[in-house]
């Protein structure tokens, strides 16, 4: 409601119905906000983070769910690289990025963000790998399956919810990232949607208008995509369940 | 067809010894059932002999090569597990058939296989559904579906029969004996179900604490235990035992078992002579063997019926001599009241003689 109205109509009736809709704010947003790049951005950001979360987590995960030699301690290493905040070590990174010339670049945050959700997404699909009877895997040994063709055709699809999930949580957290954007880039042809949708929110005055605008043109792919893949998002929610269910049979 | 041979195999888990030198030849073509309580290493001998588990010492060869090292697919096994292990998002059809696409055998051979195996197993239905929703007795049989499929060398079964409800277990016990003649393919069977050794095996070895104490035919275990513990396990009602001390002197000889004493024979008085020097015994009788009547016979003992376990076509009696308490088999028309005095007697062609210490059969 607040995207089809003027600042002064906002602070005179917050809750009010826009009486007179003023469709421009979304014109504002797509121009002044520069939207259309930031949106391309965000996306190619969050598909190529959830790329690489998707090649490494899942084949990380099931090595770390297996007796090998300092599991724990690499177990505990991703533990703490989740628990570290970011505004902990964003300048050794930022110099870093330079150093490589991946400042200002998609390439860049796509790095930084795919490694930064990779121990998050390792830890839940893990526990999945952790869940599903050994004599499966025992079952594909038998079969004659390597090692690699195990995993492939039969412990990853069963833990396929878990990787929704994570890979889920993790879009979602990438899409809406606003700290490493703003730190790592510098031009605004590389800025993503929540940094796009900013510059309403000047020092001296907000855009409410063009800002809620923005906002809800930030919604839309997230609701689109929510509706394609509303059955695998409930499936990886219910992800634990689909495992355990399927660890019975 | 594979002749098996385990030599000096024992398997430690930290400081548990879960294999403890196990030597066993398994013939071509034979049906072996591994028996013994839980926990006494059948199931880790069984995954040894699969390629599952690496044995801490010791040899498996199959005929007569060694094939420590091979993994289990180099091995041309097939297993069947206690829980089935079928792939829950596979169809049946898939599952059947996985272990032939990755060895890439022809899509017509694969086909022509899974049509015979399907119909052998009457599947045929199933083939489609996924595991979740085949039932306990149709997953059992997929999952014999896709050990036959691959025309293994061996067959191992891990418990396959433990889930299944009592009825289907005993239906399938009968299927499972008859199909493995039909095939003729070694098998190597792990149950702690006696009933279930007993019915199907050509060949019982029973383990315990990791320790096999006795191979030998399902008959020759039951009437010649190799130790007391085997004469308690085997059997639908265990062996009655008796502490008893071998008494030589000039009223003849006698088997004195406290409150009561019976009398041996000269011949059998040598043989015991012949194994052993010891005096304190322990004897082991079936309940087939003893006959329980109401009035008074030479040799026979006095007790108190304590129990009648009735059981329809067999009935069991529970009778106290004195601190034993012993069963026997009774005709399940005869009629016995709770608490009435008793006589048994003793056959003694069929009694089993242990060495008190050692508990090992003397004779």
């Amino acid at each position: 409601m607040m995207s089809l109205r003027t600042n002064q109509e906002i602070f005179a009736t917050p809750w009010g119905i826009p009486t007179n809709p003023v469709w421009e704010n979304y014109m504002i947003a797509w121009e002044q906000g520069n939207l259309g790049i930031s949106l391309e951005n965000s996306v190619v950001i969050t598909f190529g983070s959830i790329v690489i979360m998707a090649l490494i987590c899942p084949m990380a995960a099931y090595a770390l769910s297996k007796p090998i030699f300092g599991r724990k301690f690499l177990f505990y290493i991703f533990l703490v690289g989740m628990f570290m905040a970011p505004q902990v070590f964003i300048i050794p990174l930022s110099m870093l990025l330079n150093q490589l010339g991946l400042i200002d670049t998609l390439l860049g945050l796509i790095i930084v963000d795919g490694v930064g959700g990779i121990p998050y997404c390792i830890i839940i699909i893990r526990a999945a790998f952790l869940g599903l009877p050994a004599c499966l895997e025992d079952s594909a040994k038998v079969d004659g399956l390597s090692t690699f063709q195990t995993f492939r055709k039969v412990l990853l699809p069963i833990v396929m919810p878990a990787v929704y999930t994570a890979l889920i949580i993790e879009g979602i957290w990438v899409w809406n990232d606003f700290f490493y954007p703003l730190i790592l880039t510098r031009s605004r042809g590389m800025f993503t949607l929540p940094l796009g949708i900013a510059i309403f929110r000047g020092g001296y005055m907000i855009q409410y208008g063009p800002l809620s605008a923005g906002t809800f043109i930030a919604m839309i792919p997230v609701i689109i995509l929510y509706i394609v893949f509303a059955d695998l998002i409930r499936r990886g929610v219910a992800g634990a369940i689909a495992v355990k269910g399927a660890a019975r049979t | 067809m594979v002749k098996i041979a385990l030599e000096n195999i024992s398997k430690c888990f930290d400081q548990v010894k879960a294999v403890d030198d196990v030597n066993l030849e398994i013939r071509d073509g034979e049906f072996l059932v591994l028996l013994g309580p839980s926990g006494c290493g059948k199931t880790t001998t069984l995954r040894i002999l699969a390629g599952l588990e690496r044995q801490t010492s010791g040899n498996v060869y199959f005929n007569e090569r060694l094939v420590n090292e091979l993994e289990p697919r180099e091995r041309n096994i097939a297993m069947v597990f206690q829980e089935y292990a079928l792939y829950p998002h596979m169809s049946a059809s898939d599952n059947l058939t996985l272990c032939l696409k990755v060895a890439k055998v022809p899509k017509d051979t694969i086909d022509e296989r899974l049509q015979m195996i399907s119909k052998m197993l009457k599947i045929e239905h199933l083939l489609s559904r996924k595991p979740g929703e085949l039932s306990g007795g149709q997953q059992q049989r997929v999952a014999l579906g896709r050990a036959i499929i691959r025309e293994p060398s061996v067959f191992l079964l891990d418990e396959p029969l433990s889930n299944l409800d009592a009825m289907l277990r005993v239906s399938m016990r009968v299927e499972l004996k008859k199909l493995q003649q039909n095939l003729r393919i070694t098998t190597i069977y792990v149950t702690h179900d006696q009933t279930e050794a007993m019915i199907m095996a050509d060949r019982v070895a029973i383990m315990k604490d990791g320790k096999l104490l006795q191979s030998d035919a399902p008959d020759r275990i039951y009437s010649r235990p190799a130790n007391k513990f085997v004469g308690e396990f085997v059997g639908s009602r265990p062996m009655n035992f008796f502490e008893c001390e071998l008494v030589d002197n000039d009223k003849g000889s006698f088997l004195d078992l406290g409150h009561f004493s019976t009398r041996i024979p000269p011949e059998l008085l040598r043989a015991i002579r012949s194994r052993t020097l010891e005096s304190k015994l322990i004897m082991g009788i079936r309940p087939e063997h003893l006959t329980i009547k109401k009035g008074r016979e030479e040799g026979s003992v006095e007790g108190r019926l304590y129990l009648i376990q009735r059981l329809g076509d067999v009935s069991y009696a529970n009778v106290l001599i004195g601190p034993n308490l012993l069963t026997a088999t009774v005709d399940p028309k005869a009629e016995f009241r709770q608490d009435q005095v008793v006589f048994v007697e003793l056959d003694m062609n069929h009694i089993c003689l242990f060495d008190k210490k050692t508990e090992d059969l003397i004779l």
